[in-house]
């Protein structure tokens, strides 16, 4: 209670969402595919994290781990931390599982080895807690919870427009029922509330609309009705992936757009997935670049774009046609991403990578500070897995730093496994 | 691959009889008046969709001729036109001097040994119940290519040359990635060792790095054969890394044609310009500063009159009294159209007409609500403000069509009255627009004039 004004100074720059060690692994007869391999990432309210990779390096299987929609033979392992920081929804979970909550803010009495509910600061105390601070650790909370994050709290919008409408309702049947399911809203005033959902979307006419099919809606329009169907439930955190791929660029133009408004509007936090460099540049505050299913390189999308450090976000941004102005040929990655069948023992990138050398075999890096010893300014945030860096630190410093923690992430993993 | 360092100098503008298209000493393909329509409903005198509506080009022997533009703008079916894949309406199109729109079906064969086409999709234009091998030996066994152990060295040869292994010949395609299909795709295409090809969206299915693979690959394959591409793309980083000339496509029209650093430099066409503006650059330092084009494009089934683009473009030529509005003002009367077009055109059913007269509620917003919406917080000079009222009056009345004809009267141009002819701008550069006409502000001067993107 009384360390709250102590925590206070904090509360700007903290993240909405956040992702520690995620993993997401598709067990076959065969082989266990690691999709998402230890990734982890935040977003703050107001703002856009952008996650870029090739096909195939875990973006969207990493969207649909937050929301708990993976699908058999897939699996969340038990130790990724998905956690949800929103106070008021944080308060309302520990009141429903009072005997579920960890109290970080004080010296507990008992423990509780199934708690995934964590109260950082706040008051009171079983079904009358106030929360200040804390958040649900979605991977460890029941499948309830689980469903009223999902819609509510975490939306999603999806690649294919067409293809997350149902096609043999109307787009306003569509909204209402949501609207119904989640918030009870029924009649006349859902019919109200799906015309202004439409409408903040920028679809003109929208009661005329209400009444068509999905196959009526021209592309972007789709999309938009999809968006509104996402923020039907005003939720706080928007999860993109590859919205706009499937537009044309006048289009893409207007969507972009339209998230912007809507983010500035609701103070929505957006993870925008996507491949283009060119949207990412435009959208994102900061990115992350995914490779095989780790997070290879974290920074600022200034610092990104102007000082790529990981050879394999280098690699990406040469490739763009256009970018690297008049060139006959295209400076090209050689080889394709590998399927990460086992646990990373070494670099994943390092069979494709022109600046790799003998330990890229043998040690896996870890993410790391580019430069060392920064204490404020863009760089602080800038951190790739790489055993070139930090910088500053000549190779065998640099080597010991990557390997003591390798060691230590994986005796963590071991040593819960038991 | 070649770029044509052709300079640009100030052309005659409004010049309205120049040569449109920039004449090749000897072009390899020539296009003229091109028409493809497809008619449905054509028994119950429906209107044909006009998927390329008079498109004219040349394409020089060697040369990498690019079309961009929208989906829906009829880019892949004018190059399935040229290749005759589709029934023409009208045009002509002219290869190496032979008329191909008038060949008969064995010369059509034997000449489509001379132009072939890459398809867009890797994984659904190759047959996935043959093996590689057969997949590319299926033309040469189509036009009786030598003897069938040549067949065999000559798919070898072609596997090597696209970058695959001779072991794959006897493999499926499931077995492959995105860009080892395509690569594929090329391999067939080449086969038969054509002059001209088709590429449609080759790239646009695969992951930047991949893309730029094949990229790389059909510039070596050009400069090897001396090949003539015709590439269909939206993406226009693509096609400006790979094109000498482009012509930019909608709606069935090619809004403007011209040598592609020219062409991008310095885009004489307000569609031309709307649609680079829009590209997302791969640099977050560069602002958006860009044309957000309202709406989509026109039901190609019922295109607007006079110019294609008129119903979108940021540039359309105002009556002279109505110059002085704000950008914002501009923008509302013009969707309060676009909202009325569309309701006018709207299929209303008997029950929905009747529920309407009985006052049962309407499908439509009501009016009033949308103008609330579109004008609240502006104002307009008395005259206009007029004209708007009555128009709404006239909705709300159900006289859907007077309404838009009142609109047309006050706020029509020469843009939609009109339909624009090609003019050439610069000697190599042709473009689509009455701004390019003596009486009118050229679209690039509109723009300075007004200090903004626009016009304020």
């Amino acid at each position: 209670m009384s360390d709250t004004s102590q925590n206070e100074t904090e509360t700007i720059d903290r993240p909405r969402l956040s992702i520690t060690n995620l993993r997401t692994t598709f067990t076959t007869d065969q082989e266990t595919i690691r999709a998402v391999d230890g990734v982890s990432f935040g977003v703050s309210p107001q703002q856009t994290l952008g996650v870029v990779g090739e096909s195939g390096s875990g973006k969207s299987v990493t969207a649909r781990s937050i929301l708990g929609l993976v699908d058999d033979p897939g699996e969340v392992h038990p130790d990724s931390e998905i956690r949800y920081h929103d106070p008021a929804f944080v308060e309302e979970v520990a009141r429903t599982y009072p005997d579920r909550v960890k109290r970080a803010d004080r010296e507990e009495t008992e423990r509780h080895t199934d708690s995934f509910v964590t109260v950082n600061a706040g008051s009171g105390d079983g079904k009358s807690v106030t929360v200040e601070r804390g958040s649900v650790d979605l991977v460890g909370a029941p499948d309830s919870v689980v469903k009223s994050v999902r819609g509510s709290e975490i939306a999603m919008v999806f690649q294919d427009a067409l293809g997350s409408l149902n096609p043999v309702y109307t787009v306003g049947n569509q909204i209402k029922e949501l609207l119904d399911i989640h918030q009870g809203v029924t009649g006349a005033t859902a019919t109200e509330r799906a015309t202004e959902l439409l409408e903040s979307v920028g679809i003109p006419d929208p009661k005329r609309r209400l009444d068509e099919y999905p196959h009526q809606f021209s592309g972007g329009m789709q999309q938009r009705a999809v968006i509104a169907l996402a923020l039907a439930c005003d939720p706080s955190v928007l999860l993109c992936d590859e919205p706009t791929t499937a537009l044309d660029v006048t289009i893409q133009a207007q969507i972009l757009e339209l998230l912007d408004r809507l983010q500035r509007e609701r103070g929505l936090s957006i993870v925008f997935i996507t491949h283009d460099m060119g949207v990412i540049a435009q959208v994102a505050d900061s990115v992350a670049v995914m490779y095989a299913g780790e997070v290879v390189e974290r920074a600022s999308v200034d610092r990104l774009f102007d000082q790529p450090k990981h050879p394999y976000t280098k690699g990406l941004l040469q490739s763009i046609p256009g970018l690297t102005g008049e060139v006959d040929r295209l400076p090209t990655i050689d080889g394709s991403v590998p399927t990460p069948n086992e646990q990373a023992t070494y670099c994943r990138y390092a069979p494709r990578c022109p600046e790799a050398f003998e330990e890229c075999d043998s040690i896996h890096p870890e993410h790391v500070p580019v430069e060392d010893g920064i204490k404020d300014g863009p760089d602080v945030d800038h951190t790739a897995a790489c055993l070139l860096y930090p910088e500053s630190a000549d190779l065998g410093d640099r080597l010991r730093q990557h390997r003591a923690s390798d060691d230590t992430t994986t005796e963590n993993t071991r040593g819960s496994r038991q | 691959m070649s770029k044509n360092t052709a300079n640009s100098t100030t052309g005659a503008d409004g010049d309205e009889t120049a040569n449109a298209t920039p004449s090749h000493a000897n072009p390899l393909v020539t296009v003229d008046e091109l028409r493809t329509y497809y008619e449905s409903e054509k028994l119950l005198g429906g209107k044909p969709v006009k998927a390329v509506d008079g498109v004219s080009f040349e394409i020089g022997r060697g040369e990498t001729f690019g079309i961009v533009g929208e989906s829906g703008c009829g880019k892949t079916t004018l190059g399935r036109s040229i290749l005759r894949l589709e029934d023409i309406e009208d045009g002509t199109v002219t290869f190496d001097g032979t008329d191909v729109t008038s060949l008969g079906r064995r010369e059509l064969k034997e000449w489509r040994r001379d132009a072939q086409m890459v398809y867009q999709n890797p994984t659904s234009s190759i047959n996935d119940r043959m093996t590689v091998g057969e997949i590319i030996r299926e033309p040469l066994e189509v036009h009786n290519w030598k003897t069938a152990s040549q067949r065999r060295d000559r798919v070898w040869e072609l596997l090597d040359r696209v970058g695959l292994r001779s072991e794959h010949y006897h493999r499926y395609p499931h077995q492959f990635s995105g860009g080892q299909r395509q690569r594929v795709g090329i391999a067939r295409a080449l086969a038969l060792e054509p002059e001209f090809i088709v590429l449609d969206e080759p790239v646009s299915a695969l992951d930047v790095s991949v893309q730029a693979k094949i990229l790389n690959l059909l510039s070596e394959l050009q400069e090897e054969f001396g090949l003539t591409y015709m590439l269909i793309a939206h993406d226009l980083s693509v096609v400006r890394h790979i094109c000498d000339r482009v012509g930019v496509m909608y709606l069935g029209t090619l809004m403007e044609v011209g040598p592609t650093e020219q062409l991008f430099e310095s885009p004489s066409n307000p569609y031309t310009r709307s649609l680079l503006s829009a590209i997302p650059q791969p640099d977050p330092s560069v602002g958006a500063d860009r044309i957000t084009l309202r709406g989509t494009p026109p039901n190609p089934r019922d295109p607007p009159t006079g110019c294609v683009f008129s119903t979108r473009c940021p540039f359309k030529i105002r009556q002279p009294e109505h110059e002085q509005l704000t950008d914002d003002q501009w923008a509302g009367i013009e969707e309060f159209r676009r909202v009325i077009r569309e309701r006018d055109q709207a299929r209303t059913t008997v029950v929905q007409r009747a529920k309407g007269q009985l006052g049962l509620g309407s499908r439509f917003t009501p009016i009033r609500e949308v103008t609330n919406e579109l004008f609240g917080s502006l104002s307009y000079p008395d005259a206009i403000k007029e004209t708007l009222d009555r128009a709404t009056e006239l909705v709300a009345g159900g006289n859907v069509t007077e309404a838009r004809d009142l609109l047309d009267e006050e706020f029509s141009t020469v843009c939609e009255h009109d339909t624009p002819c090609q003019q050439g701008v610069t000697d190599e550069q042709s473009s689509r627009c009455h701004r390019h006409s003596q009486e009118y502000q050229e679209p690039g001067e509109y723009l300075s004039d007004s200090g903004e993107y626009l016009p304020e």
